[in-house]
């Protein structure tokens, strides 16, 4: 039923794409018309071995295969549709594997009279598996570790609607600002516990509120910076109707710099600073001895402690047709904080990872976009008891109309 | 900011440079804000963003000698303003300067040659160039030009038996002579254009009540010299094609006896290619070598392609740009090599109206893509993000995602 609302969708998709008569598409329309149609079509792969002494190595992988689509609504709105399909296992004494969509994502945009009021509405829609059966659970909660940095983390959860509402203006010289806020309200679905007994789970919602700030300044080189502010509430998940685990909020920092020394020549740097408030002890996977877990329980325990991130990298024009980059990441996570812990349990959750890597982009055709990516991982976790490397690798294809 | 209202106008601008001088008015809003501006000017004399914000009102009122003076004064003083270049070859363009207004539009600069910006400004500049020829072939058709002993004006060939699928081989053929003599020095050719200008102009003279070829044919009026003319006969069962051609002498009056050249359908242009050689060698002009592998190069070895091409150029002389656009593009299609077509192509771009509305663009850039920008920016916060470029994954993606968002070119974004 949930493939079969997935392909509906898609096919209507398609179907508004060309509803319009080809022929009288010219680039001289598009000019004037903008983007007709938007499709990407993408594959992930992320591999991680994880060693622990006294503990079988543990092989992580996931592929993801997303679709996605965009198709401009009028002058000033967008609509996006994503459609994942997802490849992942973990191995350790025993392999847990699975094979399938994620959860679908639909998400409009919106400014009235193209005026600096952006208004979002999004909407998870379930088609993926958040019942997986025995064999499948390990990886289902092994991937949303954050550590790992799995491109998706969750095969399958409830119905989620969101909606945003920004407000943003450039002022005349060089910066731009704005604020916002947003509203999610996360849909319960049904899980299968230990013992394959069906529980009701219901996700806290969420709001969000952000400010930013951007600037732009112009001479011999492009130097571009911006700093945004957001704040993350998080309401109490539910379990068979009970409150049963309150995430702690979170207010984020993230920078961003980019510096264009020529054209086909820039440098973007990122800064992504994650401040994580206390989160109740109660219903939380994040405590623990790391001497008494093995890996894949390690990897099951997914802990939202403080994060650090930055990320740089260099792009370069070669031959006038291919963008060539290289980056470098690095990630600190801290460990899980817990209010007025009872049990006095070892929080878990910090360590380090690392990313190099590069990329490429070209275009195919005058239509058709090129994107390839590979970095090599490596990091530790909890103060060096866990060694991770790992391998990254990604290819879109993007095709606008 | 000032920024006028850009699609209001289009039409009557659209109006303005198809020779209409109907509409030529901005209307009681434009005077209006013409005056605001004025007196703004006025009290910042060297403030360029208010001379272009002027400029533009007056282009669009029709009032073009005021939009080229405020232009002018606006490029002296910011000569980086990209959209200055694009607001005064439109301005040229109204006044029939077309030599100016070629020297306007090559001055803007694209932040990428193969973009849809910069493919239309190129295609703006070869419809200036079709103009020149229409007012050099309504002049020709008033006043024919002196004999020229030396030109070769190459007529269309006359297709014979199935017109319907090769009947505009004639102008292909016609338009590939001419692209080879031109290739070599001290060949002087009548272009096609303007012999198809030309010929469109006799057209609306006799629609009119006057026939000027009754007093000179097309090749006369021309100042040709020589004429170069035949057929065309494919017959697709034998899969053979034959072409007969012959030259004339328009000084004497002596037509030469026909020459023919025959083989199968693909290896049409390898006749052609024949025929022009022949036709150099008969006027003794001398081939250096350089030339010589010019003229020889094939633009296309599929003869499907080169018909659809063909097809391409009677609808682009016919003014059909939406259907030339198709056929060059199915000429791609079935021989992607065949650069020709996509060189082609680019003169069917290029309208006022997506000149103006680059123009727009650039105008608009400034405070809109940063406005853009940041609401994106600020939204992708407050919901889950789009998957997986810049979602919650924090991979190196979440750089290389923005650094295309904002790699994205002025208004080159497609």
């Amino acid at each position: 039923m949930k493939r079969t609302i997935a392909r509906g969708a898609a096919a209507l998709l398609l179907l508004l794409a060309f509803a319009e008569p080809a022929l009288a598409r010219s680039d001289e329309v598009r000019l004037v018309d903008k983007l007709f149609l938007e499709g990407e079509l993408g594959v992930s792969v992320r591999t991680w071995t994880l060693r622990k002494d006294g503990s079988p190595d543990a092989k992580v992988f996931e592929i993801a295969a997303p679709a996605r689509f965009r198709k401009p609504v009028g002058a000033h709105g967008d609509l996006v549709l994503e459609l994942p399909g997802v490849w992942a296992s973990i191995e350790e004494e025993e392999k847990s594997e699975y094979r399938g969509p994620a959860d679908a994502r639909l998400s409009a945009s919106f400014r009235p009279g193209g005026a600096g009021t952006r208004v979002g509405i999004f909407v998870g829609i379930p088609i993926g598996a958040s019942k997986v059966g025995e064999e499948e659970r390990a990886v289902a909660e092994a991937v949303a570790d954050r550590m790992l940095g799995l491109p998706i983390k969750r095969f399958g959860e409830g119905l989620d609607v969101g909606a945003s509402l920004v407000h943003g203006f450039a002022l005349p010289r060089s910066l731009a600002l704005s604020a916002g806020g947003g509203y999610l309200r996360k849909g319960e679905y049904a899980f299968l516990g230990s013992g394959g007994a069906e529980d009701e789970y219901e996700p806290g919602d969420e709001i969000f509120l952000t400010a930013g700030i951007e600037g732009e300044w112009d001479g011999a080189m492009l130097f571009r910076a911006a700093a945004d502010f957001r704040f993350r509430m998080f309401g109490t998940d539910k379990r068979s109707g009970e409150d049963f685990y309150e995430e702690g909020d979170e207010a984020d920092l993230l920078l961003d710099g980019m510096l264009a020394l020529a054209p086909g020549r820039r440098i973007d740097v990122r800064g992504f600073l994650v401040f994580k408030g206390e989160g109740s002890e109660r219903g939380a996977f994040g405590t623990g001895s790391i001497d008494s877990l093995s890996i894949e329980r390690y990897l099951r325990r997914g802990m939202t402690g403080d994060y650090r991130e930055f990320t740089a990298a260099y792009t370069h024009r070669v031959a006038g047709w291919i963008d060539l980059s290289a980056a470098a990441r690095a990630a600190d996570f801290g460990e899980y904080a817990v209010a007025n812990s009872s049990s006095g349990a070892a929080l878990l959750g910090s360590g380090r990872v690392f990313e190099i890597g590069g990329g490429a982009e070209t275009d195919l055709t005058a239509r058709l976009r090129l994107l390839l990516r590979a970095a090599r991982l490596f990091g530790e976790a909890e103060g060096g008891a866990v060694d991770l490397t790992g391998l990254d690798l990604g290819a879109a294809i993007r095709w606008n109309y | 900011m000032s920024l006028v209202r850009p699609f209001f106008v289009l039409p009557i601008l659209a109006a303005l440079l198809s020779g209409s001088a109907a509409g030529a008015s901005g209307g009681k809003g434009g005077e209006q804000e013409i005056a605001r501006l004025e007196e703004k000017s006025a009290r910042a004399p060297e403030n360029a963003e208010i001379l272009r914000d002027l400029g533009l009102l007056y282009l669009d009122a029709g009032r073009f000698d005021k939009a080229m003076a405020r232009l002018k004064k606006a490029a002296r003083l910011d000569p980086e303003e990209r959209t200055l270049p694009l607001l005064l070859g439109l301005c040229h363009e109204g006044r029939r300067e077309w030599a100016g207004a070629l020297d306007a539009y090559r001055l803007y600069r694209s932040d990428d040659r193969s973009s849809a910006v910069a493919r239309t400004v190129r295609g703006r500049m070869n419809r200036v160039v079709r103009m020149v020829y229409e007012e050099r072939a309504s002049a020709l058709a008033a006043e024919p030009a002196p004999l020229s002993p030396g030109l070769l004006a190459v007529r269309p060939f006359e297709v014979i038996g199935e017109t319907e699928t090769y009947g505009n081989l004639g102008k292909g053929i016609a338009e590939q002579l001419i692209n080879d003599l031109s290739l070599v020095k001290d060949f002087p050719v009548v272009p096609r254009l303007l012999f198809e200008a030309l010929r469109a102009e006799v057209e609306r003279s006799r629609a009119a009540g006057r026939d000027p070829l009754a007093v000179a044919s097309l090749d006369a009026m021309l100042g040709a010299g020589w004429s170069l003319g035949g057929t065309i006969a494919p017959r697709e069962e034998d899969d053979e094609i034959r072409i007969d051609y012959f030259l004339a002498n328009n000084e004497t009056g002596e037509v030469s006896p026909p020459s023919t050249l025959s083989g199968p359908l693909a290896d049409f242009l390898a006749l052609e290619k024949r025929l022009a050689f022949d036709v150099i060698q008969k006027f003794g002009v001398p081939l250096a070598e350089g030339e010589r592998r010019a003229v020889a190069a094939v633009p296309t070895r599929h003869f499907r392609a080169f018909l659809a091409y063909c097809d391409a150029l009677a609808a682009e002389d016919r003014g059909d740009s939406d259907a030339a656009r198709a056929l060059y593009a199915q000429a791609r299609r079935l021989d992607p090599s065949f650069a020709l077509a996509a060189e082609r192509a680019e003169r069917t771009a290029g309208s006022a109206e997506a000149i103006r509305a680059i123009a727009e663009a650039e105008i608009a850039y400034p405070t809109e893509i940063r406005t853009e920008r940041r609401l994106a920016r600020s939204a992708g916060l407050l919901l889950p993000a789009p998957f997986p470029e810049r979602g919650e994954a924090s991979d190196l993606s979440n750089v290389r995602a923005a650094a295309r968002a904002d790699l994205v070119i002025r208004v080159d974004r497609p």
